[in-house]
């Protein structure tokens, strides 16, 4: 799809975006997510946690919210990530890149020839993020099969017939995840005026409380909405929004 | 492109009228303050819950509130000065009128042909069909339920239906002609709180409710609703029986003026926006929209820019959305209370909204720095907005000591 002309005459709201959500670039929520996971820090999981990245926080960097989740949706059907549901709320999404999947789940996994069958048979056919238990029987998964897989950390209870997916070093993730946000939240919410600058929050010493690092964490409330980005001469200015 | 270039390149054809038109209706929409010299005689005495304008002329807003006092006011300016008031032409409250609504008035609505009649509903289950010159009910319609919403179809010839959504499960289908209700569409399995009939199409109903569903009806068919909305398109294995449209209660619902789009705001706090032939869900994130009411808000769309904006009443501000981006805009502050309603003027490209501090606010497209001309009408003292507008030149607000 090509730009449209600005034909003679017409009046463009002035934005850094444009107003169409053509797919111009799929490559620019990509690029954000590559960054964004090259913030996680590995080394302190040692291995455990793949790099994951939660869907709200490429909101942070591109403001046009639809475009990105088409562009997600999009990379998502090419099987270039894959989502998972963490969590009850809606915007509990995360994001791994299927390379980092792949070789997780068969560095961790006991039984590889099961878990091969899986990635052939259903990651590569089932784009969702949830599986119903008779796909996974008509191909070719029997009982014990699926308990392995839970066992394994690639399935989740959901109901009697249906399965979240997920990977392993999930609950560790979101422990690490769920307090690091609540410190860094309780940091703004004890600040005067409940606001704080960017750069001051990033230069406090959070190693201890907040383990995912405070560049991430500041990525993940703006997404989230949970604090107001405001421009200021000196930097960004996070206030809390509720 | 200023306005010059564009009214030249109008005359001489390079540019289509309904472009030149969308385009500067755009560019006052992106324009829009709490405006400097418009603003509405202050009437009420309870938080405004529901506005409707007029779609004959826009030309007379009206407003029901939490007391059960409806008002009426003329929004033209035939003054001449840019400093204007809105004058309330007609009020019909418990003082005045012994037809008046025993509860609060939840919903308003003028007959879509002309402003000789219009219709409100509130929480004493009442429906009154009001002579709007009279300023007394023709007819009164009473429902089994306390009625959230009520809707007129803006187009229809073959029927005169209105429905109401209330606490009782159904929706149910009064005819004016008859004074009573003669239809339950019934589907829904809580209370229903909104109801919304197609700009397009006559005989097509949209409705949402407490149970999370947004039902689409056909109200000729003898089955049940057309189709139920889901928020996942069928992916995600979502319980298949029990669709839901939102992870909360369907407050309000609008369709876009083609009557291709519908628009469902919920209380999990999401705006969405589905295609109104097929029921699917166009996943336009609006991002969070807070609001702390149940009850719902009434939105509006300004259908002439291009892109088409949505006015989303939030707790105490009023967020201005793209409608196929879900880019936001504007965030327009100015009430002191939770807002509760919004109606938009296409003539005079400006927004009404009223709230729960008794005050209705205008937002026009004004230019920082308006140049100010000498008042035509003499009288008027030209200075700051005031509530209580001066009668005369000499007349001062301090009583005196001679009496």
């Amino acid at each position: 799809m090509s730009k449209r002309k600005i034909e003679v005459g017409e009046f463009s709201l002035s934005s850094p975006e444009k107003q169409q959500c053509i797919a111009k670039d799929v490559r620019e929520s990509e690029e954000a997510l590559r960054q964004l996971s090259m913030l996680f820090p590995e080394e302190k999981f040692l291995g455990r946690v793949p790099r994951v990245v939660m869907k709200h926080m490429i909101y942070s960097r591109i403001p046009n919210r639809t475009l990105v989740d088409k562009e997600i949706d999009e990379l998502n059907q090419t099987g270039v990530i894959r989502l998972f549901k963490l969590g009850s709320e809606e915007e509990s999404l995360a994001v791994l890149f299927m390379e980092q999947y792949k070789e997780l789940i068969e560095r961790r996994c006991s039984d590889s020839a099961l878990v091969k069958r899986f990635v052939i048979k259903i990651l590569k056919k089932i784009k969702e993020i949830s599986v119903e238990k008779a796909v996974l029987v008509s191909a070719g998964f029997t009982e014990t099969d699926i308990k392995t897989l839970i066992n394994n950390c690639l399935l989740t209870v959901r109901t009697t017939t249906t399965y979240w997916f997920a990977f392993p070093g999930a609950g560790e993730f979101m422990k690490a995840y769920a307090k690091g946000r609540q410190n860094v939240i309780r940091l703004i919410r004890k600040s005067k005026y409940k606001q704080i600058l960017q750069n001051e929050l990033e230069q406090r010493d959070m190693r201890k409380t907040v383990q995912l690092g405070v560049q991430y964490h500041i990525h993940d409330i703006i997404g989230a909405d949970m604090v107001i980005c405001v421009n200021t001469t000196s930097g960004n200015l996070l206030r809390l929004s509720n | 492109m200023n306005d010059v270039d564009a009214i030249c390149n109008l005359k001489t054809g390079l540019i289509d009228a309904r472009k030149f038109r969308s385009n500067q209706a755009t560019k006052r929409v992106s324009r829009l303050c709490l405006s400097n010299f418009q603003e509405v005689e202050n009437s009420h005495s309870a938080g405004i819950n529901t506005i409707d304008l007029d779609k004959v002329e826009g030309r007379y807003l009206l407003s029901g509130s939490a007391d059960g006092s409806i008002h009426i006011h003329d929004v033209l300016n035939q003054s001449g000065n840019l400093q204007f008031t809105c004058k309330n032409v007609g009020k019909i409250d418990r003082q005045s009128n012994r037809y008046c609504h025993k509860y609060s008035v939840e919903c308003v609505q003028w007959y879509p042909l002309d402003t000789g009649m219009f219709l409100s509903s509130g929480m004493d289950k009442h429906l009154k069909i009001w002579d709007a010159n009279a300023q007394i009910p023709a007819d009164v319609v009473i429902i089994n339920g306390k009625i959230y919403h009520h809707h007129m179809s803006p187009n229809a010839t073959q029927h005169n239906l209105v429905a109401v959504a209330s606490t009782a499960n159904q929706v149910f289908l009064a005819d004016l002609r008859s004074g009573s209700t003669t239809h339950e569409l019934r589907s829904h399995s809580s209370s229903v709180l909104s109801v919304k009939w197609s700009p397009m199409q006559e005989f097509q109903l949209a409705s949402g409710s407490m149970d999370n569903r947004l039902l689409m009806w056909d109200v000729r068919a003898s089955r049940s609703c057309l189709f139920s909305m889901d928020q996942d398109n069928g992916r995600n294995h979502a319980n298949v029986e029990k669709t839901t449209a939102h992870n909360g209660y369907v407050h309000s619902l609008s369709f876009t003026s083609d009557g291709l789009f519908l628009i469902s705001v919920g209380t999990d706090s999401r705006m969405r926006l589905w295609n109104s032939e097929t029921g699917r869900n166009e996943m336009i994130n609006y991002g969070k929209i807070l609001m702390e009411s149940k009850k719902g808000t009434r939105f509006d769309i300004s259908s002439d820019t291009e892109p088409q904006m949505v006015f989303v009443p939030s707790q105490g501000n009023i967020l201005v959305y793209e409608l196929t981006t879900g880019i936001k805009r504007a965030a327009l502050l100015g009430h002191y209370n939770t807002v509760t309603c919004c109606a938009y003027n296409e003539n005079l490209h400006t927004l009404y909204s009223g709230s729960n501090d008794r005050n209705i606010l205008v937002w026009a497209p004004e230019a920082a720095e308006t140049i100010r001309e000498d008042p035509v009408n003499k009288d008027v003292e030209f200075g700051s907005r005031s509530l209580m507008p001066r009668r005369t030149l000499t007349e001062d607000a301090w009583s005196s000591d001679e009496g």
